[in-house]
């Protein structure tokens, strides 16, 4: 079967750095942080008590009242983001096949914010006092189910759990969706919303944050990532529907490798052959060498581990010439499951604009690493064609895609 | 307050309804859309409105807004 090619056509956020993809990209060009202490609720009893917050979803504007009472903050974000993905790319969904629309979105805890409040009623005020909309909210798959009920969406649909991975995988097997022809275009992403007091508590205790509250992967000093919550949703077309209906393409997604370490339940592989196989799986199938890469984007989890298997990763993919490189998410936290999507719209937006954000939070290379990316100063001006965007997750989970500009 | 300013509140306040889709001859499954799941919390907020036990079959989506109004006009005398 001759495959189709998949482009992606509209970017839709809401970010800590922003809910508009001008200003959220303007923002990383820019190096300003948006980690900081949380003031949601009490939090200073928590060992890692830095995150990305956003401040207005954006979505009271858009749905009403009725229906956001009924959902998590996971949902409501992707709700916001599926919004502005679609008029981003000129989508009027009434007026398309919506048979052959689909959505895959990735989370990693699903809605803990929702299910909190209801698990203290249900302990201090009985059954009774819990929402009917508990069972609807909570679960990973309620994004998914909430877009295909409000736009009317009745085609192939997915929702990948896979820890940090899980919207890389999810843009990675949506491209794969319309180049066999299972869909005419996805929307395709994920969101989390991890800034709950549970689902804070649960991300603490996985040892992996930040105590310090700074997020500065492959620098001597980091001690694990900080988080922050939002979504990121990417139209991602069937390349000749695109063209025929005169869309902007921001880019193909031109490779996608997904591979699995086989070696510790949450612990990366410390060799990164595991990650280095996804990254060259991903440059093979785009039918490229590791030559091609103008910009590469970590995963950058800022533990020594972690850190030091994809520094490994990397020397062994690119040897000497690793090209260059940023972590903007380190600006406004590591958005777990949803932070594949958000490194994918920085990457369109990087070849978008010609500027790549190279800002990574490193400023001391950890000398365990084979190679650590180290801060360079501001936004460099280059003339970026093609991206490599790495995401891992816990039980060894590799993900890598390729973006080629057109 | 009367018992259709309660309702309405309910129905405004409690479930998120619009004040003008509230009308008295509005059913609440094909004018409200009210699903099997929001029916849960129609029940919930209105006995919570008016300190009461409705029992099962009373409230659901065949009826009207004006149903519920003289169904509680009955039950309080």
């Amino acid at each position: 079967m001759r495959l189709k090619r998949a482009v992606i056509t509209g970017l839709g956020i809401v970010s800590p750095a922003g809910n508009d993809k001008d200003a959220f990209f303007g923002n990383l060009i820019r190096g300003v942080s948006f980690v900081r202490e949380i003031d949601r609720f009490d939090a200073s009893r928590y060992p890692s008590r830095h995150a990305g917050m956003v401040a207005d979803t954006g979505a009271e504007g858009i749905f009403n009242k009725r229906l956001l009472k009924k959902l998590d903050r996971f949902s409501e974000m992707s709700l916001a983001a599926a919004e502005s993905a679609l008029r981003d790319a000129g989508i009027h969904i009434e007026t398309e096949d919506r048979e052959r629309a689909g959505i895959i979105l990735g989370n990693a805890i699903g809605g803990w914010g929702f299910a909190e409040v209801e698990l203290r009623d249900l302990y201090t005020g009985g059954l009774r006092d819990v929402s009917p909309y508990q069972a609807t909210a909570w679960f990973p798959a309620a994004p998914q189910g909430q877009i295909s009920i409000h736009y009317g969406i009745k085609g192939f649909a997915k929702t990948i759990i896979s820890d940090v991975a899980s919207s890389h995988l999810a843009i990675g097997y949506a491209a794969r969706a319309v180049m066999t022809g299972k869909a005419d275009f996805v929307l395709a992403g994920g969101a989390e919303a991890p800034i709950s007091p549970y689902a804070l508590l649960c991300c603490n205790t996985s040892g992996e944050m930040s105590m310090i509250g700074g997020y500065t992967p492959f620098d001597k000093r980091r001690d694990g990532y900080v988080t922050g919550e939002g979504a990121g949703i990417l139209i991602v077309e069937e390349y000749e529907r695109a063209v025929d209906r005169g869309a902007s393409i921001y880019a193909e997604i031109k490779g996608f490798g997904h591979t699995s370490d086989g070696v510790d339940p949450v612990k990366p592989d410390p060799s990164g052959v595991g990650l280095a196989r996804a990254m060259e799986g991903a440059l093979g199938s785009a039918g490229l060498v590791a030559g091609d890469i103008d910009y590469l984007m970590p995963a950058g989890m800022a533990g020594m581990l972690h850190d030091r298997s994809e520094s490994n990763a990397v020397r062994r993919v690119f040897g000497e010439n690793v090209p260059a490189a940023g972590i903007p998410k380190t600006l406004f936290g590591n958005l777990l499951g949803a932070s594949g999507a958000l490194d994918a719209v920085t990457g369109c937006m990087a070849m978008s604009k010609g500027i790549a954000p190279t800002h990574t939070g490193c400023a001391s290379p950890d000398d365990g690493c084979g190679w650590a990316v180290s801060q360079k100063g501001l936004s460099v001006v280059k003339d970026i064609r093609r991206v490599m965007i790495n995401s891992t997750g816990r039980g060894g989970v590799n993900a890598c895609i390729v973006l080629e500009r057109l | 307050m009367s018992i259709e300013d309660r309702v309405s509140r309910v129905f405004v306040d409690g479930i998120g309804m619009e004040p003008g889709e509230v009308t008295p001859n509005a059913c609440l499954k094909d004018d409200l859309g009210i699903d099997s799941t929001e029916m849960v919390e129609v029940v919930v907020a209105l006995e919570k409105e008016f300190g009461t036990k409705i029992p099962d079959g009373i409230i659901h989506g065949g009826i009207t807004v004006r149903d519920v109004v003289d169904y509680f006009g009955r039950s309080i005398q």
